[in-house]
């Protein structure tokens, strides 16, 4: 035996996924090495064949479901997802230390960006006449690229959220039990998609206003405003949806959470933020209907109101959360129906075998 | 239960054993019919360890290579006592039908 039937060996494990390389890559080349005879140089074929056979198979069977990979990138303080089966806790230790995994993850997370972007990029190409402009979906995708980028550069609370809901310590060691308290708080209306979505419209907008790109006012488009504001519609209710689904996967909370203290405050900032998100809405009314019954002037000026306020809300939005930690929503005017920060132990699992689980830094 | 699996904890119910060690018992086991490959292995040895019937016990370093050794859980014990008794009663079934192994067959009711 040579040390390149090693080098090879060590090849091939390349094709299992990373975590499992980790936990169990030293003992398989050990045993690769164990049963060739005294005087091979090369991996037999047949050596080959089950580690290509085995690393594909793992491939497979290593990637976690959707629900977890979508719990796990949308982990926030804030919220009660990121807790994972016991099973995928090997891949998310793995994936917490690596930034590229936090890029993609921030990129799961963003996705309606994505889909927001175009949706506000198709009048353009619309009206153009080309049916579908190229340069909007660019623009979309450069922006979902561009905020997921931001968002992989101050990952530190992100790991930390993941770590604790799964009773780590983030090099991988488990947390002490009294440490494993969660505070999580109980959204009644959940708006996580709408300040994302304002910043691709206005973005959008304020780039193909830069660009020179063809107005958007006009009878044309009538109808594919119509549809604008029903897919919308709809992907809302698909967000819902999925949000319901990645609360379903925490662990359910004791019948009677301990309430430690009501969200809210803030009232003059959810008074300025009720009244923007009004403006928003009469000039989205305004654009529609200007553009349906062909009043250029009106579809046109709302247009740009239409801009100026998803700007604006944006930006106070951003920074009212800023200021008081928490995210502002609607029921900021109509405190009953808010969200609630609630103390709930919740049940763990063992912790991982350190010997079997390596620690990761 | 598959026979590669079935045979990893048949093996693993001598006592504790290191990757190379099952791969040996087994080959004995079977007769040399099934010769367990790294890859097969350890993904089965995964699988096993996640539905705990099998957990690894200690590990060391021989001549440069981990080796770590895998012992039954008690759920590993009985599951594969049960398997172990199923395919007997169907093996004692099938061979008074067949008419093979005559007394022997008979002698195991």
């Amino acid at each position: 035996m040579t040390r390149s039937a090693e080098e090879e060996a060590r090849r091939y494990l390349r094709l299992f996924p990373r975590w499992m390389r980790e936990v169990r890559g030293e003992e398989a080349i050990g045993l690769v090495l164990d049963q060739l005879p005294p005087d091979a140089g090369r991996l037999p074929v047949r050596s080959k064949v089950d580690l290509t056979r085995a690393g594909l198979h793992a491939q497979r069977i290593g990637r976690p479901p959707h629900k977890v990979r979508r719990t796990v990138a949308s982990a926030s303080p804030r919220s009660r997802g990121g807790t994972v089966p016991p099973e995928w806790r090997p891949w998310l230790l793995d994936g917490l230390h690596r930034r590229s995994f936090a890029f993609t993850c921030a990129m799961t997370r963003n996705w309606h960006i994505l889909v927001l972007g175009i949706l506000w990029a198709a009048p353009y190409g619309a009206r153009s006449g080309a049916g579908w402009d190229p340069w909007g979906a660019v623009l979309a995708v450069g922006l979902w690229i561009l905020t997921s980028a931001l968002a992989a550069l101050r990952v530190q609370r992100w790991r930390d959220t993941l770590s604790v809901r799964n009773g780590l310590r983030p090099d991988g060691s488990p947390l002490p039990l009294h440490q494993t308290d969660h505070y999580w708080t109980r959204a009644a209306i959940s708006n996580v998609w709408v300040l994302p979505g304002l910043m691709a419209g206005a973005a959008v907008h304020a780039g193909a206003a830069a660009l020179g790109w063809p107005d958007i006012g006009s009878p044309g488009n009538g109808i594919l405003a119509f549809w604008l504001v029903i897919a919308a519609l709809v992907g809302a209710w698909l967000l819902g949806v999925d949000r319901l689904a990645q609360e379903r996967m925490a662990p359910a909370p004791p019948a009677s959470p301990r309430l430690l203290q009501p969200a809210g405050g803030g009232w003059s900032a959810g008074m300025v933020i009720g009244a923007l998100v009004g403006l928003l809405a009469a000039a989205l009314i305004s654009w529609i209907v200007g553009v349906v019954a062909g009043i250029l002037g009106l579809a046109t000026l709302a247009r740009w109101v239409l801009c100026a306020s998803a700007a604006i809300v944006s930006v106070r939005a951003v920074e009212a959360e800023r200021r008081q930690s928490r995210r502002i929503g609607l029921w900021d005017l109509f405190r009953s129906t808010g969200p609630q920060i609630v103390n709930w132990p919740e049940p763990l699992p063992p912790p991982p075998d350190e010997q079997d689980r390596p620690a990761l830094g | 239960m598959r026979e590669p699996t079935y045979l990893i904890l048949v093996a693993l119910g001598g006592g504790e054993r290191h990757g190379y060690g099952i791969t040996q018992d087994v080959a004995v086991l079977s007769e040399g019919r099934v010769s367990l490959g790294a890859g097969t292995l350890y993904g089965a040895l995964d699988r096993l360890v996640d539905e705990g019937l099998v957990a690894p016990t200690r590990s060391e370093t021989v001549d440069g290579r981990l080796r770590r050794y895998y012992a039954l859980t008690e759920q590993g014990g009985i599951a594969v006592r049960t398997e172990t008794r199923h395919r007997l009663s169907v093996a004692r079934t099938a061979a008074t039908q067949l008419g093979i192994a005559g007394g022997l067959a008979r002698s195991w009711a």
